[in-house]
């Protein structure tokens, strides 16, 4: 989570969090970590911007999360 | 001229396939698009870059203002993007289909920006841009249905761009080099670097600090 925060967020000491990170799960493991933020960016302007829908699927799950129907509102 | 993405050992260790994803996404942020050129698809990305940094967008012969500016709200509060500003961008001239290319091409640039920080790479200068036109080519059978934007066939993550099947394409490739191919997204045991259920806690606290809740 610290990691993560760092790459996307710009919280806290990157460097830091990316030792710890590769102590952890390895440079493999840290390198997953990295390219799963950068995938996600992608996926949450996709979606957000496009104003995709949650599927019915999930829809019922939203409600009792108290989420929108529309990602990022 | 030296290839972009040079690997150095000082950085976390990429596979070969998503370096090479890497120079095949910016070879094709630079060529000409479905709905722009390569200028001004590099424009649109420089415009999201610094709408990251919090910076305005300088102004670009490539680009209006007005395309500047709805590149900055995609790539920097795409979350704050509403149904209302969508329709608002085809009344000021933007033509729905050239939107759907824009978010492809800040989508991308983001994903690529934010790996290369986390894995300790500096920021790739942005392509130089190819001469030529865009291809007009559509998407067969794409249509408004439950998203803001027309999609071929049901509106979902995967078909977000897909009246735009080139950026579709783009989007899809990039989705495999950097976490997981769509096929093998059915598998809730695949171990890739990290395991899955690793994998997705990094996916779901990236999308709640872009307050994504999709």
């Amino acid at each position: 989570m610290t990691f993560t925060d760092a790459v996307v967020a710009g919280h806290g000491d990157l460097k830091g969090a990316r030792r710890s990170l590769v102590d952890a799960v390895g440079a493999v493991g840290a390198s997953a970590a990295a390219r799963t933020c950068g995938n996600f960016e992608m996926m949450n302007r996709l979606v957000d911007a496009t104003g995709i829908p949650i599927s019915a699927r999930l829809s019922e799950i939203a409600v009792d999360l108290g989420l929108p129907q529309f990602g990022g509102r | 001229m030296t290839a972009h993405f040079q690997w150095s050992s000082e950085f976390l260790p990429l596979p070969e396939r998503a370096i090479e994803q890497f120079r095949r996404q910016w070879h094709l942020l630079a060529e000409p698009g479905t709905w722009w050129s390569g200028p001004e698809r590099v424009a649109i990305a420089d415009a999201s870059r610094a709408a990251q940094r919090g910076e305005l967008p300088a102004p670009s012969p490539d680009r209006s203002d007005f395309v500047g500016t709805v590149a900055a709200k995609v790539g920097a509060a795409a979350s704050d993007v509403t149904e209302t500003d969508v329709a608002s961008f085809e009344q000021e001239g933007l033509n729905p289909l050239a939107f759907i290319e824009l978010v492809g091409v800040v989508a991308r640039t983001a994903a690529i920006d934010t790996a290369l920080r986390g894995l300790g790479a500096p920021i790739e200068p942005l392509p130089v841009p190819a001469p030529g036109s865009p291809s007009n080519e559509l998407g067969i059978g794409a249509k408004r249905r439950s998203a803001w934007v027309a999609t071929v066939g049901a509106a979902g993550p995967a078909s977000a761009l897909s009246a735009v099947p080139a950026e579709n394409r783009a989007q899809s490739d990039l989705h495999g080099a950097l976490y997981l191919s769509y096929d093998e997204m059915s598998d809730l045991d695949i171990h890739k670097g990290l395991a899955r259920f690793q994998l997705e806690l990094v996916a779901a606290r990236t999308s709640l600090l872009n307050d994504c809740f999709f």
